[in-house]
């Protein structure tokens, strides 16, 4: 009742702990109950409380999203730097192409190769096409690479192949 | 108004064109051709430099790390696909059902549109035969995590965002509802989740977090299903809120996660068959378990 009156009178909806309070208590010691009178330069007076705390977790997702966080500092590169940046990125683009081509290359003669041998069985060996016929004999459903195939790391674990495998483990 | 007589007109008025007002056979190309006004304007000078300059505003490093996935790919993934691939004398191209023409037989066929190609309701695209032009490839990841309770809850949209930004590494795009349906109390144009298409680094970081560090860790999982696809070499599967509690971008910090959400992943790749990206996914370190289909 009494704070009602107090908000009617003040007319600025505060409520009593607010207008007693200094503006600069902080929140744990209104927690701690007491009251310091204490000025901190740059402290925030507002108190949080009013928000709910998933509405405090949202807001602090919101922050961690936002664009500012992820706008990295501008280089301010010297025209000296400029040049050499530029140089050095002409160079890795050459180094990258010159290893494409390679790996492209290499492709090919495996695919013409393989194209090759299969020719050779069907043609040039004489036993009835039983040899193309192994070569040819294409499953259609669950060819799989197998799964023992792991992406290599840099540090590969101390047991690097598990000899005893089987597949009921 | 002037009258043309030589049956050339202005784009911007079609009211005297052969006596019909109203009627242009002519599309206008003005607003057509569309015209990079940054590259015109003298303002702005560092708006017009390339993506990969430094001087822009739009730079972003790359190749600041190995790409482990990718090497493993080129160096013994890509020869061994395209092995498994071959077949001799297999036909360049194998023409997918297209669109018929009607026999003629009726007078109504003449302008009637054309015939659904048999056995499908689309046309379907053609299919090539895998050489060493075309192997297999990982194209994209799609995320999709659509979460219908943040309609009624917005604070769901942003925690899911930020749950698919923590789990990939990249920014997100919100998604939006498309249809009101009161039962599941849907209603149009709210935001519903999150949704990103990872490429290239962050693509493969993400499938080998996926298939070292989530899936194992998962007992009831098999694999993706065998049966999973869309017949054109794009494979899915989800995976549900608790599971997505593996990912050690929320493990590591649980307390911070007192909802998750569960998410649609795509594969999306250069195959054009779904057994052929299969195989390849395979070769990633994915699993798959049931019967299949051959497409």
């Amino acid at each position: 009742m009494l704070t009602n009156t107090i908000k009617l009178q003040s007319g600025l909806g505060l409520s009593l702990s607010q207008r007693i309070m200094p503006a600069s208590a902080s929140i744990s010691s209104m927690m701690a109950g007491t009251i310091s009178s204490q000025f901190t330069r740059g402290k925030r007076t507002k108190s949080k409380s009013t928000m709910s705390q998933g509405t405090q977790r949202v807001v602090g997702q919101l922050s961690v999203m936002s664009a500012a966080r992820k706008q990295p500092l501008r280089l301010k590169l010297t025209n000296e730097d400029l040049v050499r940046h530029q140089v050095v990125h002409n160079a890795w683009a050459m180094l990258q192409k010159q290893k494409r081509q390679v790996r492209e290359e290499k492709l090919t003669k495996q695919f013409e190769a393989m194209q090759s041998a299969m020719e050779d069985l069907k043609h040039g060996v004489e036993d009835g096409g039983v040899l193309f016929g192994f070569g040819s004999k294409f499953e259609k459903t669950k060819k799989r690479v197998s799964l023992e195939l792991r992406v290599p790391t840099e540090y590969p674990p101390n047991q690097v192949w598990n000899h005893k495998y089987s597949k009921s483990d | 108004m002037k009258v043309n007589t030589l049956g050339l007109r202005s784009f911007s008025s079609s009211s005297i064109v052969k006596g019909k007002p109203g009627y242009s056979i002519v599309h206008p190309v003005h607003h057509t051709v569309k015209i990079d006004k940054k590259v015109l304007s003298p303002r702005f000078p560092e708006l017009k430099y390339p993506k990969n300059d430094p001087r822009s505003p739009h730079f972003k490093p790359v190749n600041v790390a190995p790409d482990r996935l990718k090497e493993h790919y080129l160096n013994i993934l890509k020869s061994d696909l395209m092995y498994m691939t071959y077949k001799h004398d297999e036909a360049d191209k194998i023409e997918g059902a297209k669109k018929r023409e009607w026999d003629g037989t009726s007078a109504y066929h003449l302008n009637r549109n054309l015939r659904r190609p048999s056995g499908f309701v689309k046309e379907q695209p053609d299919s090539h035969r895998v050489t060493n032009k075309n192997v297999p490839e990982l194209k994209s990841i799609h995320i999709n995590c659509f979460v219908p309770l943040a309609v009624t809850n917005p604070h769901h949209a942003i925690s899911s965002m930020l749950q698919v930004q923590q789990i990939t590494g990249e920014k997100p795009q919100p998604i939006y509802t498309k249809s009101d349906v009161g039962r599941w109390q849907i209603r149009r144009s709210r935001r519903a989740g999150a949704k990103i298409e990872l490429k290239g680094k962050p693509m493969n970081d993400f499938l080998l977090t996926l298939t070292e560090l989530v899936l194992p860790r998962i007992p009831e999982f098999q694999g993706l299903r065998n049966k999973s696809g869309d017949t054109y070499g794009n494979l899915h599967f989800g995976l549900t809120h608790k599971q997505v509690r593996l990912f050690p971008e929320i493990s590591s910090n649980p307390d911070l996660w007192p909802r998750t959400y569960g998410l649609h992943i795509t594969f999306n790749t250069t195959a054009e068959r779904d057994t052929q990206a299969r195989m390849l996914l395979s070769g990633l370190g994915l699993p798959f378990f049931g019967g299949e289909r051959h497409s």
